[in-house]
Formats: structure tokens, sequence, C-alpha cells
């Protein structure tokens, strides 16, 4: 199968320090894609660099083949990069709703369309359809990742590049965002990239994954090898 | 008891051109963390721009029509071609930009205008209005001046609330790293803000030069005290602001009234008053929601 | 880095190229010297309050007038030398900040910069309020003359010069002391993470109210050089106009630095001047000629404030460090594969 997004080469950093260098990553389409690595390995910014929000210094990003040098977030979001970042992602003082109509604004769509995306979003989204018009502040954790997830859905994605998602979340409901993301990648076909620091759950849904320490990446192969590799795991990934 | 309900009518009637510059001041506030200190010297321009075109024309309407719009051009020129530069910049950077904004803008309008003062139209009669035989203090213009101020500020209320745009620029002020990660354009985003702001500015020029009159510097003073009124309700909150100046305005009115020859000279010193007193309590201002420090 | 000997020499090197200056131009020149000297004065206290200890204040004009009103009084009823006059000036002044200071320590940002705004409008209305004492909309003439001694040699602009430069050389020095001592560096702590400062064991309301006590007295010295320079304290000389100028000739020259302070307070008095003479020299009509120069110092300021966004001194550091002088204070970039991306998203300012 084709990769949907290569990142080739990239270097980013914040001011002086140099985050990522040299990184290469290949996500194929309709698959996911584990990002791991220790805090401070540079997973986020690898995120960052794809969607826009820092730019690169050196390296390119390439959707279906086609560069995105220098896109802001916004242009990333119509070219079809969803980037759901770590910790709040909602919106706090909006409600529920106006969080998922905020996610319809990168697409053309006519009233119809956005109510009838809302309506599907509220469909797949039980306690999202429940909490409707109260403010995202009034949700729990696991409704809140919720949210932003059916947010970034709304803008149509073709890549879903997910930022910790079960980060503070009770074990039980963590499951079943990871349920979630495996859904979203196996019935829709989203190609998904996800950076986790829990390595062992990650490891448990993705197809592929790559390793990253100290801005470099250290080892890339498919999931399952990289799960045997137990003196890898001691050494990166903590279990 | 008369005089009291006079000074507090025609007090609060000030205190809408107030809220109205307030208001101007926070949706920009929120919207890019900025204060527009250019903010009073947008509205006298866009004021001038009104007065040109009824000489040229005779109408009034023509020129209060105009001036608004002048206000929307005159914002997103402002944001886009000037403040838009001073992102990622230190944050004092850009208070300098808007001061110079402002010198520019007073020295524009002493060029092309001119700079002596001149008289501005009101749109309605300023003749004082009666109850019976009692003058309440207020005029049928100055009823209009509380209505044009209130409608506005109704009308942007219910646009930011219900359309789309007001979502965007909602989302923008609220938290603009989301707003771009979900595909909101938040530079268009910030440069309509500022044209709105333009226009609240513009309204509160063409409906206070009436009693002020028009000169290079005529709403300096204006500005300082709608500055004021927005700190006194809180950055954050638009109906602070209309609190605010509504306050600052009656209280002024009844200084102004009440301490007859010294009364004006004491004005600024009790607006300082008050809002020392506010600020000593609430130092984020009377509507000011909690704020978590980001440690 | 600067130390007291290195501190000395450069002041005695001003000095002299001052003296020099102010013997070789014409009395105008010295007047404008004898400006910048005072402004200097209060920019200098500015820069060090916004600069360094993080608070903004659009009302040091207050200050100024407090200082200056002072001096007028105490030199009119009471005789006084001005050096006594100029003392005492600046302890009400500091005391006038001490309040203020206190009433501002727990502000943040805008809602300080509103607070002062108001106060830089309010205080000198005082004036108004009161003719008698403040002898209103005329104010107060001042009567300051060479010293007998002296007086046949050396012209009154250019004595205004003199003592206005060495004033505000020693308050320069002054602060440089303060800024480098732990009293500097407990401000720089306290205004980039007062929280992180307070668990570090500093007082950080006091660090804010000294901050305030330090800028307020300089500008209140700054308002006593003025008395005797223009000879006269009146309202409008301590418009709202001159709280904002002395602002942005702290950030334009580069906030925080003292040499910025010199260079912010020059462009703010000889741009406009050099606007009008270059619009007066072209015959323009009366309103257009004078509002040339006024727009022409709202496009400097915008342009200076784009180009250099750490203002001019933060430009000359860039110059220097292009010609490969010594980089100063930056450190060469290094290629560090380390690094967790910064959560520190700063509030807005005003």
């Amino acid at each position: 199968m084709s990769d949907a997004l290569v990142v080739d080469g990239l270097v980013a950093g914040y001011g002086e320090v140099i985050a990522l260098d040299d990184v290469h990553v290949s996500a194929e389409a309709g698959a996911i894609t584990a990002v791991l690595g220790a805090n401070g390995a540079g997973k986020t910014t690898l995120l960052r660099a794809i969607s826009g929000m820092i730019k690169p210094r050196h390296g390119r990003v390439m959707l279906d083949g086609a560069d995105m040098a220098g896109r802001t977030p916004e242009q990333m979001v119509r070219a079809g990069i969803a980037h759901v970042p770590e910790g709040q992602g909602v919106i706090a003082e909006l409600t529920v709703e106006e969080n998922l109509r905020i996610g319809m604004m990168s697409r053309r769509a006519n009233r119809a369309e956005r109510a009838a995306a809302l309506d599907e979003a509220f469909e797949r989204f039980r306690p999202l359809a429940e909490r409707r018009r109260k403010l995202a502040s009034t949700l729990s954790g696991g409704e809140r990742q919720m949210l932003v997830i059916a947010r970034a859905l709304l803008a149509r994605p073709r890549v879903l590049l997910l930022d910790e998602p079960s980060l503070g979340l009770a074990p039980r409901v963590m499951a079943q965002v990871m349920d979630l993301v495996v859904r979203l990648s196996r019935e829709h076909g989203l190609t998904i990239v996800l950076v986790e620091q829990n390595a062992r759950s990650a490891l448990s849904v993705a197809d592929h994954g790559l390793v990253l320490n100290l801005g470099r990446v250290v080892a890339a192969a498919d999931a399952p090898t990289l799960a045997a590799d137990v003196a890898l795991r001691h050494h990166y990934l903590g279990f | 008891m008369v005089e009291f309900l006079q000074f507090t009518l025609s007090g609060a009637v000030f205190g809408m051109v107030y809220a109205a510059i307030a208001l101007s001041l926070v949706l920009i506030w929120r919207g890019t963390r900025l204060l527009n200190y250019a903010q009073g010297g947008m509205a006298m321009f866009t004021t001038y721009v009104a007065i040109e075109v009824i000489y040229k024309t005779g109408s009034y309407w023509a020129g209060f029509v105009i001036a608004l719009a002048a206000g929307i051009v005159l914002g997103a020129i402002c944001e886009r071609g000037v403040v838009r530069l001073t992102t990622g910049r230190p944050p004092l950077n850009a208070v300098i930009v808007t001061i110079g904004l402002l010198i520019l803008l007073e020295g524009l309008a002493g060029i092309f205008y001119g700079g002596q003062y001149r008289s501005f139209p009101p749109a309605f009669s300023i003749i004082g209005l009666r109850v019976g035989h009692t003058p309440i203090g207020v005029s049928r213009f100055d009823v209009f001046v509380a209505a044009a101020v209130l409608v506005t500020t109704l009308a942007f209320a219910a646009a930011f609330r219900y359309t789309a745009a007001g979502l965007r620029l909602r989302a923008t002020a609220f938290n603009p790293t989301i707003a771009r990660l979900s595909g909101i354009r938040v530079a268009r985003v910030l440069t309509v803000g500022w044209a709105l702001a333009g226009l609240l500015g513009a309204l509160a020029g063409v409906l206070v030069s009436p009693s002020t009159f028009l000169y290079p510097s005529s709403m300096d003073t204006i500005f300082v005290y709608g500055f004021t009124a927005a700190v006194i309700g809180g950055l954050e909150s638009p109906v602070g602001s209309v609190v605010g100046g509504l306050l600052l305005g009656i209280v002024l009115s009844y200084v102004g009234g009440y301490l007859g020859s010294q009364g004006p000279d004491l004005t600024a010193l009790v607006a300082l008053g008050i809002l020392v007193v506010v600020l000593m309590i609430r130092p984020d201002g009377l509507f000011a929601g909690a704020r978590l420090r980001r440690v | 880095m600067s130390t007291l000997p290195r501190r000395l020499a450069t002041l005695i090197v001003v000095a002299a190229i001052v003296a020099f200056l102010s013997i070789k131009l014409s009395a105008f020149r010295d007047y404008q010297i004898a400006e910048v000297a005072y402004e200097v004065t209060a920019v200098a206290g500015l820069t060090v309050l916004t600069g360094l200890s993080g608070q903004i204040s659009l009302g040091h004009g207050a200050f100024m007038a407090i200082g200056g009103y002072a001096t007028a009084l105490l030199l009119m009823h009471l005789n006084w030398p001005f050096v006594a006059a100029l003392v005492i000036a600046a302890a009400v002044t500091a005391a006038a900040g001490a309040v203020v200071g206190i009433a501002a320590a727990r502000l943040r940002g805008p809602y300080l910069a509103g607070a002062t705004l108001m106060l830089g409008v309010a205080l000198p209305a005082v004036a108004y309020a009161y003719p008698a004492t403040f002898g209103g909309d005329q104010g107060l003439d001042v009567t300051f003359t060479v010293p007998a001694s002296l007086s046949n040699s050396v012209p009154p602009t250019r004595w205004d010069a003199w003592v206005g430069t060495t004033v505000a050389l020693v308050t320069m020095l002054l602060l440089a002391n303060l800024c480098y001592s732990r009293i500097g560096r407990n401000w720089r702590a306290v205004r980039d993470d007062d929280v992180a400062a307070s668990l570090d064991g500093i007082n950080v309301a006091a660090a804010r109210i000294r901050a305030f006590v330090v800028s307020a007295t300089c500008a209140g010295v700054a308002g006593s050089l003025l008395a005797i320079i223009t000879l006269n304290v009146a309202p409008g000389a301590f418009t709202l106009a001159l709280s904002i100028s002395l602002l942005t000739a702290a950030v334009i020259g580069g906030l925080g630095s003292l040499p910025g302070a010199l260079w912010g307070s020059l462009l703010i008095i000889l741009v406009p001047t050099y606007a009008t003479d270059v619009a007066t020299s072209h015959g323009l009509s009366s309103s257009v000629g004078s509002n040339i120069p006024i727009a022409a110092y709202g496009v400097v300021l915008i342009l200076v404030m784009l180009a250099f966004p750490r203002g001019i001194q933060g430009g000359l550091r860039r110059l220097v460090a292009l010609f490969g002088g010594p980089p100063g204070r930056e450190r060469e970039p290094e290629r560090k594969p380390i690094a967790t991306p910064e959560h520190s998203e700063k509030e807005g300012s005003s």
C-alpha cells in the first residue's frame, strides 16, 4: 500500500534548540503508525511540524506526494491533515455543539450538509449528543477527548494526527479511546499517526511504529516487530 | 430630585459613548490581546470623513453611514497594514505602533481637514425633552445616542452568538491555536475584529462630536474615559464595558453637576478614584471571570 | 560586563562630550541638550520600571508634575537653593511613587496601563482645581539663575544644559548600579515569572513597589529639572502626551536599557523639531505645515518600531555583532538535540 504521509529529513526546533534531527516517517495509507519514545524525545514536536504549528528548518512533509512546505495550520487542515493536540483540545468556553461546528469550518458545506454531519457525529458519539448544549468545560476527561476527535473528524481529514489521546484518562476510558482509534482506521480508512507515552497500548493497536530518542529515529518497523524487541522496549519504551 | 434625574440621564448618555469605545477596545483585546491606543484617533478621523460628506451632500445620514463604513475600512487597514507586522514581537512594540498610528492619524486629519474646531451636527433636535413642564436633562438626540449604541451592541452580541462568523471570532478569541487547527483562518478573523471595532469607534465619534466639537485631538479624552470604562468592567467582558461606561458617565455627571465650578476639573480625579476602588477589589475588573494562571 | 569604574569612565566621556557641544552649539541647541537631559532622567526610570520589573506606566508625567510643582513651590516660597529643592522634590515624588506602587502591586498589564493612564490625566488637573496654590492655567513661574561667579562666562542656556546633564548622568549612574545589584536581579526575576520568583523567596510585592518608587523618583527629579529649565510649571507642561512620549522613548530606545533611554529621548525631541524645520523651510501653509511634522513623527515611530523590534539599542547591538564585535549577552546558537516543547504561553500584554 502506498504512503499517505511522508516526512523526510525533518529538522525542527524551538529558538536555539533543535528538537528533531533528520527525522523520517512513512505513514501507510489507512494504517495506524505509532510514534513512541520517552518524554522530551520530540514526539509532540514532530506532530506540530507536520501540521504547520511550527515551521521546520529543513526537510519535507508530503501528503500523497504533494509537498506541504510552509503551509499554515489552517491550510493543512484544508489539505486534509487534522491535528488533535495534546492536553486541552476543546474550547472550554464554547458549547459541545459549537466546538463541533468549528470542526466544520475548513469545509465548504451548505447548511443541510452541516446539519447532517452534526447529526452523524452525535450518532456516533452518543455521550456528546446528551451534552449538546452544555459548555465543553463541563465534560469529563474522556468525553473531552471524544469531543476533540469528533471535531477533528468533521473536517473530513485524510490523515489524523493524535497526540497522546489517552493522557490523563482512567484505564477503562483509555481503552475506549484506543478502540475508537482502531475503528476509525479500519472502518473509515483514515491514516492515523498516533503519539503515545504508553507504548504498550499503542503497539497493541498500531500497524507500524517508530521510536524517537533525543530527536532522532532509533527504530522504525511494523508494530509486532517492535513489540517483540525486548532490548528496544527496555531501553526506550519503558516496558 | 429633578436635578438628580437630569444628571443621571445625561450621564447615562455620555456613558453609552464611553461604552462604545470600551466595547471596541474589548473586542480587539479579546481577539488579539492588544490594546488599540489609536481607537480614539480612528474615531476622530472617520468623523472628519463624515463631516466632509455631510457638507458636500447636505445629508446627515449619508455622512453617518459613510462614517461607519469608513470605520470598518480603517480598522481593517490598520490591522492588515500595520498591526499585523507586530505579531511575534515583544508586546509593548504593538503599543508603540498603535500610538504611532494615533499620532499619524491626528497629523493627517490636521493636514487634510485643518486644525480648527469644527462643529458637528446632531442627528436630531438637541432641545431638552420635557415631561409635563419639567426638563428631564436629555434631548431627542441624546435618546438617539443611547439607542444607537444599545442597538449596535445587541446586534453584535446576537451576531457573535448566532452566526458562523461570530463563532469564528469567539473561537479565535478563546483559543487561537485550536481555532487554527480547526481550519479557521485566524488572520482574517482578526481583521474582521478590528473592522468591527473601527465601526464601533466611528459610531462613538459621530455620536459624541456634536457635544465636543471636532478637532484632531477631540477624541483623546473620550478615549481615556472609554479605556477606563473597559478596565472597570473588565477587558474580557462586553457586559462590563456597558456597565463600566454607564457607571463612569453617571458618576462623572454628578460630579460635574453638583460640584459647581470645581466640578469639571475634578472629573478626572473622581474617575481615577472609581478606577482605584474597583481595581483594589477586583484587579481584573468588575466582570472578570476566574482566570487560572498557567504555572 | 559593566562595572563601576567602567561606568564612571563612560560618564566622564559623555559629560566631556556634552560640555564640548554646549560650548560649540547655539543657545537653542543648548536648550535642547537640557531638554534631552530631563527627558532621559524620566525615561531612564521608566525603562527600568517597565523593562526590568515588567510594570507598565502610562502616567509618569504625573510624577514629573509632582517633582516640578514641588520644586517650584520650594523655590518660590522658601527660596531654597536648587539642590535642596531637588532633594525634597525627589523625596516627595518617591512617597507618591510608593503610594501608587502599593496600589498597583496587584494590577497586571492592561489594567495597570488603564490605571496609570488615568493617573497621568487626573493629577495635573489638580492644579486647575486649586488655582490659588498652583497657579491654575498659567502655573507657577520659576526663577533660576546662573551663579554669580559664572554669570559672565556662562550663558543661562549653557548652565541649564550643564546642570541638567549632571543630574541626568548621576541618576543614570545610580540606576545602573541598582540594575546590576541584587535588587535589579530580583526585578528581572519578578518580571519573568513572579510565581517562580516568590517560590525563590523574593518578596514580589516589595520588589514591584520598590521599582515604582525608584522610577517615580527619577521622574520627580526630571520634573524638577523641567521646572528650572523652562522656568515655569503649568498643567500644560504635563499632559497625557508627555506621559505617552516617555513610554514611547523607553520602548523605542530599547526597553530596559539605559543607553536606550538616551536614544529614545533624542528621537522624541529631535525628530519633531527636525520635521518642523523641514516643513517651515518649504513654506507650507500653516495648517498643513504644522501637521506634517506630526504625521511624519507618527510614521517614524511606526517604522522604527517595526524595523527594530528590540528598540534602537537592540538594533545597535545587532549591528555591532554583525561586524564581528562581541556578541554581548547573546550566545552562539547551539545545535542541541534535546528539547521539550515550551508550554509557556504568556498572557497578552497591553
